[in-house]
């Protein structure tokens, strides 16, 4: 069946069974290899993607649901302004994620800041239970988080 | 910085479509034999391989021990490797796969840990340390006590798996391994070919927990045996499900105590029971046990002392190293033991450790020949003032008493003290001849050759920032080559800290060298060193006597908790952590790896993993984490050792106990199983209740 | 002989009409909303689906939510992360919280409210709260409707018919001043063994004039003892003493009938996490 989406900015088509799951059709067909397939259950959340701007897990979706949809990967969404502020904010907490779970932590700091309002601990320990990973140390990624969110604040008064 | 991760690849990035698939079609027996396997017919490129298929060696080799590769018709546990099936076109693999069936004869006996006989004992341990009846009959009081861990099994976010290409006539595998010599090894003898013909790549890797030792190897081969059969590119990555139920987890164990102590609470005597579930090949109970006789009676002055340890073959899938192989169940056990002994004495568990930890090294229960002086006094001290546990643990005791549904949530406070023993046991370090080597080239660029598998790009970074300051080179002009079998030397496998104590003395050994050749011989200088364990150590296994470990890590905790009287959920306040573990290198680092290492194993000592097969939904598939803040406070004792030992084993040993205790005391019970459970905590409440209501 | 195995039609309507018919005419055919059902737990890459698949996410009626005088009227196919986005005021804590506990954010960002209902093993999540709220449901098949209570819809010859779709769920707004929605255990990580509570109350004028509780088993069943919350209803607070009141039994009666099978641990939870609910209403006063 062929599928025709937007990805990371751009226009593209793949002929493909439409009941493969995104994950594999993301790696395997178009080589975007920051989304991790472990699960498939959509629970570690390694498979992250931003489908019109909402964080899902990729491999809970078969491909024929994401016709003619946007869909951001980490390939697109890293070097832009919002994966900026993330990442240097984890730089200066001395948070340092696996490459495993680096994509899903990311796209789910990235959520979380967008709410207009400073996250609360509880949120980022609910964002780390379902990331959960072991990888790097829960202080310093709560901290990790809260620069995030100042980062953003302080470019959004920028803008304005 | 974390943007260097778009480089990183893991074993699942390694497939491209057009690669011959494996799936490994497992038992679903736990015991008997194969009668008949029904096949449907293959298409394409598709392929069996079973145990007859594999060209030469049909084992998987680590240390003396040895493995089936395939199941050769017995069927030892569910889940066992039964045959490969293989093949390009991915979606008809899955169909398949399907449709094979394997019919069994199961007429047979379930081998458990419960109840054994004697053939299937695989080793067993008698050790004895001055007169223990003697000093029973001297004892004012006697406590008998029985403890029991339960199996424990990885739960990695990344999955498992290995694949191969032949470049140049050579098998080159890619691996996620922690031991990249054993996969060679393995993997030529299973083939039939020279070592030097196989090359091991070592792609990116998560935390592994020693989850990674060799049943990589056995994956390895799979790849190694599909590619050298079709001469096209394989891969094999095992389900998540898959590497959860049968990744070699943490054994099984169960502790009979029986204490003698003196008016004062001393411990007089001691003799232990232990037995432990090496599951289906116990590929590693020969370090696991001594490792767990070493550590069973604590780190108290004991007199005297039996053990009689045996591990058991059972129809389990075979356990592995898990972090400390053995440590952590041993001080779980002997710690919570201790709070008894408290109890007993009528001490506070504070008060009573003083009193009877060792203060030389000779009054261990194991008695090192060393005579150093020790810090146990001064850890606890850390932890006791930190805590403020003395007043919490009066004013909790006392609360617990005071049993009423509504008057909201129990606390509860625990302590534990314990060692972490880094690198292997006694000689193997040294008679496997594991090796570093280090090349200073003429352009000033270090290279440093070495096959142990950095835990994350900190630890290699470490390796780096050591290197440098012995030749005055920053860390950028230094390469560490650590993914290839065919550039690099045999480091040994990556467990037991080894990457901290035993790798930075081989690579500070070789910059030593080079650092004294350097303005006399012309570059490059390559340098290679060897692991010599000191000669003061003299480790003797038959008998037990001497220093097993070239370095020790000495730790101390307490936990306090907050349990809901109503649902019996704990949730846990607050973590004080004390260490002496030689020399820091990094402090931050230090402090981050003992942070992880805490949640874990509070997750570990409280949620009961319902074990389920693959098929059924609902299992659990991703590490749970508690979605809890707990305050950690750690500190690190100055330390009388100049070399650094690990720490990443020490929270591991003991928060469980630790958490445990602080349960009890608020529950005012006694928990002596691991992992509890707020069930297993009802089952405890509900059994004294009756008890109560008997008498 | 492996048989190559088809793969799905996959059917984009874009309007509830469309849907109906396209389901009239293909009754066999899988609704698919979120899919976080459909595939979770199956760990295959091609997962067999069957032959036709209808896509729901592309009818904006579905996804819709209002508000009106008397209730909230959500479309099957809402989105349980744009749910929780009505905010708290308005769901009320117990509904609130109770999404919030399914699955992990990014689920929820695909995971609907119709799937939720429709899915016969997430019975323990929203099940036991929508029961207590009076929840009715609107099902639609080609050329009529009809609104069934979530309760009715729960017993299979009341439930959902041949060609027929769930569409909206309406949930009436309600004065009751106390709610509570508790898990035990691990809803994510152990989900056979996690229970969950719902409670409901109106206080007025230190008068319980409403009492409702239910809770979710493992076996994706509802406990709830109505006689024992119409005893309770019209009380005065605060209520002491009562496990020594005669009403009492009926609870533990319940509880230790025959119909439902549970552990002792399980009665002590639910017993305890009752008192403790009623502890909360005295201490309102």
């Amino acid at each position: 069946m062929r599928i025709d989406f937007s990805l990371n900015g751009k226009k593209v088509s793949t002929d493909t069974p439409p009941e493969k799951r995104l994950i594999d059709v993301l790696r395997e067909d178009f080589g975007l290899l920051s989304a991790k397939n472990a699960c498939y259950s959509g629970e570690c959340g390694s498979c992250t993607v931003l489908l019109e701007g909402q964080t899902i897990p990729a491999c809970q979706i078969p491909v024929f649901t994401i016709r003619a949809k946007h869909l951001i990967t980490m390939e697109g969404f890293r070097g832009t302004e919002k994966y900026l502020d993330i990442i240097n904010a984890f730089s200066e907490a001395k948070c340092t994620p696996c490459p495993f779970c680096f994509n899903g932590k990311v796209f789910a700091v990235d959520r979380l800041i967008d709410n207009r309002r400073s996250p609360e601990i509880s949120e980022i320990m609910a964002l780390l239970s379902d990331h959960a990973c072991g990888c790097a140390s829960v202080s310093s990624f709560i901290q990790g988080v809260k620069y995030a969110f100042q980062n953003r604040e302080l470019r959004g008064e920028l803008l304005r | 910085m974390p943007d260097t991760h778009k480089d990183k690849r893991f074993i699942c990035d390694y497939y491209t479509p057009g690669m011959i698939i494996i799936r490994i079609i497992r038992a679903s027996v736990p015991c008997g034999n194969i009668i008949k396997i029904n096949i449907p017919e293959l298409k394409g490129d598709a392929g069996i391989i079973q145990f007859g298929d594999i060209p030469k060696n049909r084992c998987l080799k680590v240390f003396s021990k040895e493995m089936p590769i395939l199941s050769d018709g017995n069927i030892r546990y569910e889940g066992e490797p039964i045959l490969l099936l293989y093949g390009s076109n991915e979606q008809q693999i899955e169909e398949t796969e399907e449709q094979i069936s394997i019919e069994y004869d199961t007429d047979y006996t379930i081998k458990s840990m419960e109840i054994y006989t004697e053939d299937q004992i695989d080793r067993e341990i008698n050790y004895q340390r001055g007169k223990p009846d003697k000093n029973f009959e001297k004892s004012f009081r006697i406590i008998e006590e029985e403890y029991t861990t339960d199996a424990q099994n990885h739960y990695d976010l990344e999955p498992q798996g290995a694949a191969t290409v032949i470049s140049k006539k050579k098998l080159e595998i890619t691996c996620a391994t922690q031991w990249p010599f054993n996969v060679r090894d393995n993997v030529s003898a299973c083939i039939g070919i020279p070592a030097k013909d196989v090359t091991v790549n070592v792609p990116a890797m998560g935390k592994t927990h020693s989850g990674k030792l060799w049943y990589a190897g056995l994956l390895a081969c799979y790849s190694a045996i599909v590619t050298w059969k079709t001469k096209k590119p394989s891969i094999c990555i095992i389900p998540k499900t898959d590497s959860i139920l049968y990744t070699p987890g943490r054994a099984a164990s169960k502790f009979k105590f029986k204490t003698g102590l003196d008016e004062d609470g001393k411990i007089l005597s001691r003799s232990i029971d232990i037995t432990i579930d090496s599951g289906a090949f116990p590929m590693l109970s020969e370090e696991m046990i001594n490792r767990i006789c070493f550590s069973a009676a604590g780190v108290y002055s004991t007199p005297a002392l039996r053990i009689t340890a045996r591990s058991l073959i059972t129809n389990r899938p075979p356990s592995g190293a898990f972090n400390g192989m053995g440590f952590h169940q041993s001080f779980f056990a002997t710690e919570s033991h201790s709070n008894s002994l408290a109890a007993a004495a009528g001490l506070f568990p504070s008060e009573w450790r003083l009193k009877n930890v060792a203060k030389k090294q000779i009054n261990l229960p194991m008695g090192w020949e060393s005579r150093k002086p020790m810090q146990l006094e001064i850890l606890l001290d850390t932890v006791l003032e930190m805590s403020d546990y003395t007043r919490k643990y009066a004013a909790y005791k006392l609360a617990a008493v005071k049993q009423n549904v509504f008057s909201g949530k129990k606390r509860g406070i625990g302590i534990s003290v314990c060692c972490q023993g880094n690198g292997f046991m006694g000689k193997v370090e040294e008679n496997e001849k594991y090796t570093v080597s280090a090349r200073l080239d003429n352009d000033d660029k270090l290279s440093i050759m070495t096959s142990a598998v950095p835990e994350n790009f900190q630890t290699a970074m470490l390796w780096k920032e050591i290197a440098g300051k012995i030749l005055e080179i920053v860390p950028a002009d230094i390469k560490i080559e650590t993914t290839d079998t065919s550039l690099v030397p045999d480091s040994g496998p990556s467990l037991f800290s080894r990457n901290i104590t035993i790798i930075i003395q081989l690579i500070e050994k070789c910059c030593n060298a080079i650092k004294k050749s350097r303005f006399r011989l012309p570059l490059p200088i390559e340098v290679k060193r060897s692991f010599r364990l000191p000669r003061t150590n003299g480790w003797n296994p038959e008998t037990f006597s001497g220093n097993p470990f070239p370095v020790v890590s000495w730790g101390a905790a307490v936990v306090e908790t907050e349990t809901d009287p109503i649902n019996l959920t704990t949730l846990v306040r607050g973590v004080w952590f004390a260490a002496d573990c030689g020399k820091i290198l990094n402090r931050e680092l230090a402090e981050a790896e003992i942070e992880s290492e805490i949640y874990r194993s509070i997750t570990s000592s409280t949620i009961k993993p319902p074990v389920k097969k693959y098929t059924e939904k609902g299992i659990p598939l991703t590490p749970a984490q508690p979605a809890m803040n707990i305050s950690i406070t750690t500190k690190f004792i100055d330390s009388k050792e100049l070399k650094s030992g690990g720490l990443g084993e020490l929270p591991d040993s003991l928060v469980p106990s630790a958490l445990l205790e602080a349960i009890s005391t608020a529950m005012n019970t006694k928990l002596t199983s691991l992992p509890s459970s707020s069930e297993h905590l009802f089952r405890q409440l509900n059994h004294k209740e009756k008890e109560k209501i008997e008498n | 002989m492996i048989k190559n195995r088809r793969s799905p039609l996959v059917y984009y309507p874009k309007t509830v009409n469309e849907l109906l018919q396209l389901y009239k005419s293909m009754p066999d055919s899988l609704l698919f909303a979120g899919g976080t059902e459909i595939l979770y737990g199956r760990r295959e890459k091609y997962p067999v689906l069957p032959n036709n698949i209808i896509l729901l996410s592309r009818i904006e009626e579905l996804a819709a939510i209002k508000r009106s005088e008397g209730y909230l009227e959500i479309g099957a196919c809402a989105k349980l992360n744009k749910i929780l986005g009505i905010g708290e005021h308005v769901l009320k804590p117990a509904l609130y919280q109770a999404i919030k506990s399914i699955a992990t954010c990014e689920v929820r960002n695909l995971a609907t409210l119709g799937g939720n209902i429709c899915s016969s093993y997430r019975k323990k999540t929203l099940f036991p709260l929508l029961t207590l709220l009076d929840t009715r449901l609107e099902l639609r098949k080609h050329g009529g409707s009809r609104w069934i209570n979530l309760k009715k819809y729960m017993i299979e010859s009341e439930g959902l018919q041949p060609g027929e779709v769930l569409t909206r769920i309406r949930i009436p707004f309600n004065n009751f001043n106390n709610q509570a929605f508790v898990i035990t255990g691990d809803l994510k990580s152990d989900y056979h063994n996690a229970m969950t509570f719902a409670f409901i109350a109106s206080v007025q004028k230190e008068v319980l004039s409403d009492i409702r509780f239910s809770i979710g088993f493992s076996n994706n069943s509802i406990f709830r003892v109505r006689d024992f919350e119409d005893a309770l209803s019209g009380r005065k607070l605060p209520i002491f003493g009562l496990t020594e009141d005669p009403v009492y039994n009926r609870l533990t009666t319940a509880l230790k009938s025959n119909d439902i099978e549970i552990s002792p641990f399980r009665r002590q939870q639910i017993e305890g996490m009752f008192l403790s609910f009623l502890h909360q209403l005295n201490d309102t006063l």
